[in-house]
């Protein structure tokens, strides 16, 4: 009996208008998300993944257009709501924290005002209730002294200890799903592994389902069951993040494995990736990758590949594994 | 898409901007040629007269009237045109050569010189600007130079605090490090660096004060401490028909409304331009109807 | 190459009205480290460790509190004026951002041209050449020369930035996190490209960052920075295969891991708390109120660096007991 996925997002495609022309940040993606997941959404600049993380959590700037596809949640479109509909699903049923912690509070109010508003608009409770709930949220994300920082500002706060208090802030709503993209980009090395193993231990304690978009492939091993790799606007692979990293599929996904310098092995000339992402305005015919690629076949220039499921939850976008054209 | 065609898409949006551009577009144009096209120019010097002619209410021939000296002034508003160019211009080219200097020089080199140049730009600022332009013209006397003159020296400052902010921050930007760690002289660094990315706001701001300089000189005339007649300056001819306006409304009236079709004209260019520069509004513009 | 000796910078907190001084900020408190030439040295730390500063101080953004900076033997803590020709000649930099650090409205040509007409009297034809020359050397196009830094990518403005501190033929370059602010497939390009010159151009590097994993593909020696002070210095070696201080072990944790079965492997060190204010540093080790390692002895006597090689040095009062529970 197959259940019904938490979200289920299909054949997404959004395009940003800018002065130099029409982005096509997304292109045809899907993918789906149990109950308790943690899936990381790994890609480097330009390869969509904050654009997905904004489309699902209903937070797409104004200059962005859904093209197509649909985004399910519980079975509902997300994209059919409307704009009061709308309200009532973000920072409530999936919520999202940023890079910087910084912009996610307004620099006028305290991060406790912040926290008692976001408490009060989602549920009827008493200020005396908001601020014990908010207390309670702090202790949660490990952050001591829980009164001096609810008086206290932004600017007055480490980098550390806010994202911690965006974390707080998101989860105050008991949503079913948390989008984080890059939460730890910002912080020192020792700060992000302070975060991350919060984020680990919170996923657990709150059964909580994850979406991680990140730059760094590590942190998806860190962290997340499930890795997608993203390129060009394009979903190119999936599967479980030990599977995608140390057996890569997808021939983008080899090279971005063995680019990345580690700590612990001793490692011969770092291998990178030659040529440069496709222009997005106007995406080549084929597979984006296809210039880049030292395993092309004819046909990656003409058409694109169709994901083929190498085993259940594996899958991969590449002719190489027998893709039939689009 | 080109900075003009989105220029354009602009204009398209918001008739209202358009209409600032024509506007100016037709200002500068008239006022370039006027004395090329004057039908009476004697009239519009101020040179001739006939009092046979005189107080006579627009008509076919005289379309603007004509003044208490029988001078027909739709010549005389047209070749105000001129003038009011040349002192819009004037103002702001002169008001950029005083504050610019002195913004950049105190901005970048900071600490007591610094202040001491922005203590001295506060000074002329604590003015109410029009009353210091007022007081200066009075001391200069009339004539066309010296109104220049006395509205550039109370309006530099404003251009000295703009260049003084956009200075103070740049100069604080990676690229005047690596400047310097290239063995540059702090001299060509704040010439060569440092001035050209800090002049964004400023042009901007000088694209709209042109209307507000050409109000206020024609603000120095009206109070009779600017352009001496007979020049045909706008506000000068407003002030030469203040005593008649119940029994002959059009002396006044016409250089009037050119004066405030001109002025509105510059205000709707300058709110165009600002629009254009915001970052955010440029995206949304290029998105056609859906 | 380079010798850097008890430097420090203190940055004075003023305020009220007249600016009163109420304290200081110990941004570098008594660094000292020798670079031979030839080889890359790695000043490693996070915000607020004080290697950035150390960076300002030695290329002269910066004038130091105290202590003393020697290039090639030469004392350049005090040069002024004229002399300082020949120091700016032989140092360059390239730092994070290249589109920060590149002045947006001047053509690459005429970027990759300033350092010529300023320190040579080459003609123009002369830096045409030059410069077209450099240009190919960190592997950049010729059609680049014409374009505005806005208009290249994060790996190729990168590149002008090499090519503009490398076109004096300088002796030493300081790089300040080169790759933080690029993407992955493209830090590689630009590391490589950089250990390349380095051979080419018998080049040495002081290399800043707080990026562990650059350090140990590119560097030498390492030395470990951690709110002013170096808590560890060593070979690349000895720092990643034999660290002794807390502080490097919490660092080399904090790296995310990639390999799933190595991750199972590695011991992880955890620090607690936040970096305390550098205007109040904790008495004794400057680690003590986050260290899990920290005794009694930790929080009131500041340690000594202990040398426990020809280049390994160490400044922590436990190391030697700890030495063991780290490689259980």
């Amino acid at each position: 009996m197959s259940e019904e996925k938490l979200l289920k997002v299909s054949n997404l495609s959004v395009h940003y208008h800018t002065v130099e022309g029409v982005v096509k940040a997304l292109r045809d993606v899907s993918l789906e998300v149990d109950a308790g997941d943690s899936l990381c959404v790994v890609g480097e600049s330009g390869s969509g993944k904050s654009t997905l993380g904004l489309a699902i959590s209903l937070s797409l700037p104004k200059n962005a257009v859904v093209a197509s596809g649909t985004i399910l949640y519980k079975g509902k479109d997300l994209l059919k709501l409307t704009p009061a509909e709308a309200r009532k699903y973000r920072g409530r049923e999936i919520s999202m924290i940023f890079q910087d912690p910084a912009t996610t509070f307004n620099p006028l109010f305290t991060v406790g005002e912040h926290l008692t508003d976001i408490l009060r608009y989602h549920f009827s409770m008493s200020k005396e209730e908001a601020v014990s709930r908010a207390v309670e949220l702090l202790k949660m994300v490990q952050l001591p002294d829980q009164l001096r920082i609810l008086r206290a500002y932004p600017h007055e706060l480490s980098g550390g200890m806010l994202q911690r208090a965006a974390i707080a802030a998101a989860l105050s709503t008991n949503p079913k799903i948390l989008i984080a993209d890059e939460p730890t980009t910002m912080l020192d090395v020792t700060t992000q592994a302070q975060i991350l193993n919060l984020i680990n231990s919170l996923k657990r304690e709150l059964n909580l389902t994850l979406i991680l978009i990140t730059h760094n492939l590590g942190i998806a091993s860190e962290v997340c069951s499930r890795t997608a790799v993203m390129y060009a606007g394009f979903l190119v692979e999936e599967g479980l993040t030990e599977e995608v990293i140390l057996d890569p599929l997808h021939p983008y996904t080899a090279k971005l494995v063995k680019a990345v310098p580690t700590v612990t092995k001793a490692q011969g000339k770092l291998s990178y990736i030659p040529g440069t992402l496709p222009d997005l305005r106007n995406p080549p015919v084929g597979c984006p990758f296809v210039d880049r690629c030292e395993s092309a076949l004819p046909e990656c220039r003409t058409s694109l590949p169709r994901y083929s499921y190498v085993s259940d939850g594996r899958r991969v976008a590449c002719f190489l594994y027998g893709g039939e054209e689009v | 898409m080109s900075e003009f065609r989105l220029y354009l898409s602009l204009m398209r949006r918001n008739p209202v901007y358009l209409t600032g551009l024509i506007i100016v577009s037709s200002f500068v144009l008239i006022g370039l040629i006027a004395p090329y096209i004057l039908t009476r120019p004697g009239d519009a010097w101020g040179i001739t007269y006939d009092v046979s002619k005189r107080l006579m209410p627009p008509s076919l021939e005289y379309p603007f009237g004509t003044d208490e000296y029988g001078r027909d002034l739709f010549n005389r508003v047209l070749l105000g045109t001129r003038f009011s160019l040349m002192i819009g211009v004037g103002v702001v080219a002169l008001s950029l050569a005083i504050g610019i200097p002195v913004g950049l020089v105190a901005g970048y080199v900071g600490g007591k010189v610094g202040t001491a140049l922005m203590r001295v730009t506060d000074m002329f600022l604590a003015f109410p600007p029009l009353l210091l332009a007022i007081a200066l013209a009075a001391t200069f006397g009339r004539g066309l130079l010296n109104t220049i003159l006395a509205l550039s020296l109370s309006w530099w400052p404003w251009y000295s605090r703009l260049v003084y902010l956009q200075v103070s921050s740049v100069r604080n930007l990676p690229y005047v490090d690596a400047a310097r760690v290239i063995g540059i002289s702090e001299v060509r660094i704040m010439f060569r660096h440092v001035l050209p990315n800090s002049l964004t706001p400023v042009i901007t701001q000088a694209t709209l004060d042109t209307g507000s300089a050409i109000l206020e000189a024609s603000a120095l005339s009206f109070l009779g401490v600017g352009v001496p007649p007979p020049t045909p300056e706008w506000g000068l001819l407003v002030s030469s028909g203040w005593h008649l306006i119940s029994k002959a409304w059009w002396i006044s009236f016409f250089p009037g409304l050119a004066l405030i079709v001109t002025v509105l004209g510059f205000n709707l260019l300058g709110d165009a331009v600002k629009e254009l520069m915001d970052p955010r509004l440029r995206n949304l513009l290029s998105m056609r109807r859906v | 190459m380079l010798k850097v000796h008890e430097l420090t910078k203190y940055f004075p907190i003023k305020t009220g009205l007249f600016g009163r001084v109420v304290g200081y900020v110990r941004a570098v408190d008594g660094v000292s480290f020798e670079v031979p030439e030839g080889t890359v040295f790695a000043l490693v730390g996070e915000s607020g460790s004080g290697k950035t500063t150390t960076l300002r101080c030695i290329l002269k953004l910066t004038e130091p509190t105290s202590g003393e900076i020697l290039i090639d033997g030469r004392n350049i803590t005090r040069l002024k004026g004229g002399d300082l020709k020949w120091f700016r000649r032989n140092v360059q930099a390239v730092f994070q951002n290249p589109y920060l650090s590149l002045n947006p409205r001047m053509r690459v040509k005429d970027l990759v041209a300033e350092p010529l007409a300023t320190h040579t009297d080459m003609s123009k034809e002369e830096i045409r050449r030059k410069v077209a020359e450099v240009l190919a050397l960190v592997g950049l196009p010729e059609a680049v020369a014409n374009q505005y830094p806005p208009s290249l990518s994060g790996g190729q403005a990168q590149r002008v930035a090499i090519a503009r501190a490398l076109s004096i033929e300088p002796k030493l370059l300081l790089l300040d996190e080169p790759t933080s602010a690029l993407d992955v497939s493209v830090q590689a390009q630009i590391l490589n490209l950089l250990v390349e010159l380095k051979e080419k151009l018998r080049l040495t590097y002081l290399l800043v960052t707080h990026d562990l994993s650059v350090v140990k593909y590119m560097s030498d020696y390492v030395s470990v920075m951690y709110l002013g002070k170096i808590m560890e210095v060593g070979t690349t070696d000895e720092i990643f295969n034999e660290p002794r201080h807390p502080y490097t072990l919490a660092l080399l944790s904090s790296v995310p891991e990639l390999n799933p079965h190595v991750k199972k492997q590695r011991r992880k060190v955890l620090l607690s708390g936040e970096p305390p204010s550098p205007t109040k540093p904790p008495s004794g080790c400057r680690l003590s109120n986050r260290c899990p390692y920290a005794a009694k002895e930790c929080m009131t006597k500041e340690p000594e660096l202990v040398k426990l090689t020809e280049t390994h040095y160490v400044r922590c009062v436990r190391q030697e007991s700890l030495g063991s529970l780290i490689n259980a």
